[in-house]
């Protein structure tokens, strides 16, 4: 009969649920995937102690997290203290005109008034103006 | 100790930030079973749900001075873990965009085929599923997530997370006509 062979057919390959049947069941009370508990394996506990001790080992003490910015800023203006008391150095200064060796620079920063006038070859001489 | 003698979440969480190990293992006594639940339906097998269990703990012990008792206490642990489980997969897989239209072409046909099915059962199908399905599964299906912050949270696009969903749904109805079609 017909509807044996419908029924065979359906036994043989049966359709797909269909997807609200899924979702009812996801959803229904006691059968909860979101609330589903499972006894965690007895090892895992000893690894959590591991771990997180070698967590808070690696961490900086709390403590000394304020400290931070303060360090920070502290080291800041030393620095510019150092480069500043340095530059305004007279032994520096004078290095720097040594070094620099430019006649003209050289006349223009020291304090001795001096001319500079031009030889005949075109090159610059400083010559000392007598007070 | 009977769990009726448990100190309450608070004492827990005031113990742990000060490093009480007595008060660590009271605060994973009593949250590790549901947080292993949810490990167990992210990940692809028991070894990965063991990391990300145990991943997850000490990610929760750390910044527990950072959580505001402003929501529930597990709602926060639980969503580290679902972050934890995000890192691990995206360690390891990257997800692959289809088609966003293959939604559409997912068989709907009708059956009542779920009557013995248990949650142990659904999470085997669950784990089952390929990475990326799995995850926006999970964050869809069960935490209740929208595809817009399962996009965020996953770093991927809406319609990635949609699809992925899609393809879930269908690779599920698959097995579990199946399963059924086994037991006929």
């Amino acid at each position: 009969m017909e509807w044996t062979k419908k029924l065979a057919e359906y036994e043989a390959a049966p359709p797909l649920p269909s997807w609200n049947e899924i979702e009812k069941t996801l959803h229904q009370d006691g059968n909860s995937l979101y609330n589903h508990v499972v006894p965690p394996p007895t090892e895992s506990w000893e690894a959590i102690s591991t771990k997180l001790s070698t967590a808070e080992n690696n961490l900086t003490p709390r403590a000394l997290n304020w400290l931070r910015p303060f360090l920070r800023y502290a080291a800041m203006i030393a620095f510019l203290a150092i480069a500043t008391a340095t530059l305004v150095n007279h032994s520096f200064r004078n290095a720097l005109i040594e070094s620099i060796q430019g006649p003209g620079i050289k006349a223009a920063l020291t304090d001795t008034p001096k001319i500079l006038i031009k030889d005949s070859s075109n090159k610059i001489q400083v010559k000392q103006i007598p007070r | 100790m009977s769990s009726n003698h448990l100190p309450n979440d608070h004492d827990l969480i005031e113990g742990c930030i000060l490093g009480n190990p007595v008060m660590q293992k009271n605060l994973y006594d009593k949250y590790a079973p549901k947080m292993y639940g949810i490990c167990l339906r992210y990940a692809a097998n028991s070894e990965d749900a063991k990391d990300i269990l145990q991943d997850g703990f000490v990610k929760v012990f750390i910044n527990l001075s950072k959580f505001k008792a402003m929501g529930s206490f597990e709602g926060w642990m639980r969503r580290i873990f679902v972050n934890t489980a995000i890192e691990l997969y995206r360690k390891k897989n990257q997800l692959y965009a289809i088609s966003e239209n293959q939604e559409e072409n997912i068989p709907n046909q009708d059956i009542s085929a779920l009557d013995e099915l248990e949650a142990e059962d659904i999470i085997r199908l669950i784990s089952e599923l390929p990475n990326g399905y799995r995850t926006v599964f999970n964050l869809f299906a069960v935490e209740g997530y929208s595809h817009k912050e399962i996009a965020t949270m996953m770093k991927i696009s809406e319609g990635t997370s949609k699809s992925q969903y899609a393809r879930a749904k269908a690779w599920l109805q698959e097995k579990i006509g199946n399963r059924n079609q086994d037991k006929v």
